[in-house]
């Protein structure tokens, strides 16, 4: 049977009746989505009143006293301090981090000695404690370390942040060893016939070769202190002069229901502060994340 | 498991008696050979057929399956034990168990476990009969075959080690008697200064170690009573010794068979020197460099605090309220045992707690992963769709969501919701209602929340990782089937999800055992309230394990030993569960086809 014009076009009407449903579907979700970020920046310009309480979506009274509230020091708010702190801490811990991860990963993808099976099988099941368990652990034993007056020398300092981040980087390997592991062996091979040591392989050969999942890693790695609120709390919150704070838990400090009242609007505009940055590095990067975030699903 | 061409065809319901009967199948076919394998097997095999039935286990033991049938054996009592303290008590009409839904669950665990027991009970009698028949001569025992061959090893590296010494001059031979007493000794007969000189060094410290702090710290891990020092870093210390102890064991133990090859590389003239040994550091030992400091990282920081932490399981480590720090008050912790999990396991405040923390975190974990999983492929099929324009546009609106930090996302998303927060005031103002509801105050509401919330969080990233994959699928699969005549649906049925599925099974068990795992989103939104809301008052309503092990150990009188226990458990069910995916995964599989 021939197709005649009229099945045509009743396939082309589906096709677009079923383009305006995915359409209305697709731009519901989005205002959903967007609905909290639009909240949150339009409160951090809120100028009628700093708590939380309000009578409507949008500000009546905009303002920018808020950002300039949120670097005033005061008793409660460091801001200016906890994001020097945070910044530093992440660029150390993005550079520290990325290369510890690619050493192991590249151990474990390019030699096979006696102890790497074990040592993968470890990680994994290290990997499956509660990070919980060891936290409060670790919080015991850094208050071993004192000084001379017998205060914590350890708690209530951010660079052990960076210290118990960079430790922990050795069983984050997964993503970038199944990267390695595809980069043809051929290219090392060729290398030690012209005599390379395996140390120029890594450095010379295959690392050029990694710019995505390098450039994942220290993404990565650079976003954790942003993001890490259990352990930098756990870490930190001994320390009741606020100094040595990072982003995370001052921000959360002020949601507390004690001071929501009084901060809210400063908290939403220090969560404007870090969003932004972050969130421009990261669309400027997405195709790498895309593929770091698709490695790691496919590896599993 | 091989499927028959027709199965893609069948209905669901045949699908479903299909699958059950080869499950049936599975356990009863090997048992019909019973007595097949009776009649023409030996004396041990017919014992071990009588036993196998009597009881679980016996009959793997008895043909040389060590571990599986101790395995099954344990098993077999554990059920035994839960069966004489619970079950017993169900039946006779006296339960035990504080409320009605609690034997509910009681009851439907009961019956689960029952179920398990009676399959693998058939499963063990049907392995002994099948390894009778096909006569499976090398039984697999991982642990005992490990230390067989070390066993082995060490045998031969002895033999090897006599050899060298009776053809060897009489100073070589001293050379290799000297270090079994000496650390070094060896290695500085055979002209290896500096290398000899290490371990010898190595020697002295630790004797001075072992007699200035290392006994005093291995007597306080036992007694955990040593004076001016708190009981739970008496601990921490006994730990550090026994693993100075065990390196010093390693080191020896380098040091006989650097001792060995010395000797031979002097018999067969070939230079020893130290800058070849740093050399292979950069060449083919450059692993060794490159891991070194990350192993230590993990050890430190890791592995001594894991191991510190179940340790504290087995103490009475708790602070009472109202009293302070033990070594302040001159109390001092001891061992307990068991304690701490049969605190958990009796009838008391934290049982309760615990079937409750324990049920919603499953209940969490599961949906969280479902609907964040099926969210995302329903959001990528959407936005691949050949209608939508602006795909980069809308892919990078969602990405959104995974740039910025959780703690942003997740307590804007609480203020949201808060009792004087947006919502409850927009709908106020709009008349809808007239009280404001509390979110956050009801369990019921706040888990509905929660997940709901964290779907906002979660499907971007799901989304993201589904696109990658969607993209994968070759096209023309979809060009025949639409010249055959499927419809959207049946393309999307089975070709596109199989696909997916096939690529992303194990990160979704992953991705299961991470969220029972999942902190950020439970603590961030509810904090795990409502407080005491139906578990006896020692959890919150919406705490999840994990919240309520940062509750028992880090907030106000703070009870190291439950919260250990609890810690244990939990990862006793996460191992388990995640060992089973990586070993079926394809990139463990696969792993050594690369090289």
């Amino acid at each position: 049977m021939k197709p005649k014009a009229k099945d045509f076009k009743s396939l082309r009407r589906k096709y677009i009746i079923d383009g305006i449903a995915s359409y209305t579907v697709l731009i519901a979700l989005a205002i959903i989505w967007i609905i909290p970020i639009v909240w949150t920046v339009t409160t951090s310009f809120r100028g009628e009143s700093a708590g939380l309480i309000t009578q409507s979506f949008f500000p009546k009274v905009w303002t920018v006293k808020n950002y300039v509230n949120l670097f005033k020091e005061g008793r409660i708010l460091l801001f200016k301090r906890w994001l020097i702190n945070t910044l530093a801490i992440a660029l150390c811990n993005m550079f520290i981090t990325t290369f510890i991860t690619l050493c192991v990963a590249y151990s474990l993808s390019r030699f096979r000695f006696k102890m790497r099976r074990p040592y993968m099988n470890i990680a994994l099941i290290l990997g499956m404690f509660p990070g919980f368990m060891a936290m409060t652990a670790i919080y015991i034993i850094l208050g071993i370390f004192t000084d001379a007056q017998g205060d914590p020398l350890l708690l209530g300092n951010t660079w052990t942040l960076l210290l118990i981040y960079a430790s922990g980087a050795g069983l984050g390997f997964f993503v970038s060893k199944g990267y390695f592991d595809t980069l043809s062996i051929s290219l090392d091979e060729a290398a030690l016939l012209d005599g390379a040591s395996q140390m120029a392989i890594f450095f010379k050969i295959i690392l050029p070769l990694s710019k995505p999942i390098i450039i994942y890693t220290a993404l990565m790695a650079f976003m954790t202190p942003w993001a890490d609120y259990v352990l930098a709390r756990v870490i930190l919150g001994a320390d009741s002069s606020r100094q040595s704070w990072t982003v995370p838990v001052g921000l959360y400090d002020l949601t507390d229901p004690t001071r929501i009242a009084d901060y809210f609007t400063i908290f939403t505009s220090g969560c404007v502060i870090i969003a932004v940055p972050i969130v421009l590095i990261y669309l400027s990067l997405q195709r790498f994340m895309v593929e770091g975030i698709s490695a790691g699903a496919v590896k599993g | 498991m091989d499927i028959p061409k027709g199965v893609m065809a069948m209905s669901f319901f045949e699908k479903i008696t299909y699958r059950l009967s080869a499950f049936f199948k599975k356990i009863f076919s090997p048992l019909k050979d019973y007595k097949t394998a009776f009649k023409y097997s030996g004396l041990r095999g017919k014992l071990a057929l009588v036993l196998s039935a009597l009881v679980m286990g016996f009959g793997h033991i008895i043909l040389g399956f060590l571990e599986k049938g101790l395995l099954y054996i344990v098993f077999e009592a554990v059920v035994i034990l839960i069966w004489l303290k619970f079950g017993v008590n169900e039946i006779i009409g006296k339960s035990i168990m504080p409320s009605q839904a609690l034997r509910v669950w009681a009851i439907i665990f009961l019956v689960a476990l029952t179920l398990v027991f009676i399959y693998s009970y058939l499963r063990s009698i049907g392995s002994v009969i099948q390894n009778l028949i096909t006569e499976e001569k090398t039984p697999k025992n991982i642990i005992l075959n490990f230390f067989k061959n070390q066993f082995k090893k060490t045998g031969a590296f002895f033999q090897e080690y006599a050899q060298t010494y009776q053809s060897s001059t009489q100073k070589i031979k001293a050379s290799m008697v000297l270090p079994f007493f000496v650390m070094g000794s060896g290695h500085l007969l055979q002209r290896q200064i500096t290398k000899g000189l290490l371990y010898l060094a190595g020697m002295v410290l630790f004797i001075v170690y072992m007699l200035t702090d290392g006994i005093t710290d291995l007597q306080g891990l036992i007694t955990l009573h040593t004076e001016g020092v708190r009981s739970d870093y008496s601990i921490i210390y006994g730990l550090l010794c026994l693993a100075i102890i065990l390196a010093f064991v390693i080191v020896y133990i380098k040091n006989i068979k650097g001792a060995k090859i010395g000797a031979q590389k002097l018999l067969n003239n070939i230079p020893v020197n130290l800058i070849n040994d740093i050399k292979a550091l950069k060449g083919p030992k450059f692993y060794i460099t490159l891991l070194t400091l990350p192993i230590i990282g993990i050890l430190a920081f890791t592995v001594l605090p894991l191991l510190f932490m179940i340790l504290l399981a087995f103490t009475d480590y708790a602070f009472q309220i109202g009293t302070v720090p033990s070594i302040i008050n001159d109390t001092w912790l001891s061992w307990t045992g068991f304690d701490s999990f049969r605190r958990l396991f009796d009838m008391g405040e934290y049982f309760k707690a615990l079937t409750n923390v324990v049920s919603w975190t499953f209940v969490w974990a599961f949906f969280a992963t479902f609907t964040c999983y099926f969210g995302g492929m329903f959001l990528a099929i959407l936005i691949n769709k050949k209608q939508i324009k602006g795909k980069i546009f809308f892919r990078s609106l969602f990405l959104l969501t995974i740039a910025i930090p959780q703690l942003v996302t997740l307590r804007v998303m609480y203020a949201m919701f808060h009792d004087y927060g947006p919502i409850n005031s927009l709908l106020m103002k709009w008349g809808w209602i007239n009280r404001r509801i509390q979110f956050w105050g009801n369990t019921a509401i706040a888990k509905i929340l929660i997940i709901l919330i964290n779907m906002w969080v979660g499907v971007p990233y799901f989304m993201i990782l589904m696109t990658g994959l969607l993209m994968n699928i070759p096209k023309d699969l979809y060009e025949y089937s639409r010249i055959d005549g499927a419809s959207a649906f049946q393309q999307f049925r089975y070709i596109t999800l199989p696909y997916i599925m096939f690529m992303t099974g194990p990160l979704l068990i992953a991705n299961f055992v991470s969220n029972i795992n999942n902190f950020n989103v439970i603590w961030l939104l509810t904090g795990g309230g409502p407080e005491g809301a139906g578990t006896g008052g020692v959890a919150g309503g919406t705490d999840i394990l994990i919240t309520w092990l940062y509750k028992l150990t880090m907030m106000d009188n703070p009870k190291y030993n439950i919260g250990s226990a609890i810690g244990l458990i939990m990862f006793i069910i996460s191992a388990s569960l995640s060992i089973i995916i990586y070993r079926r995964s394809s990139s463990y599989q696969k792993e050594e086809d690369f090289s």
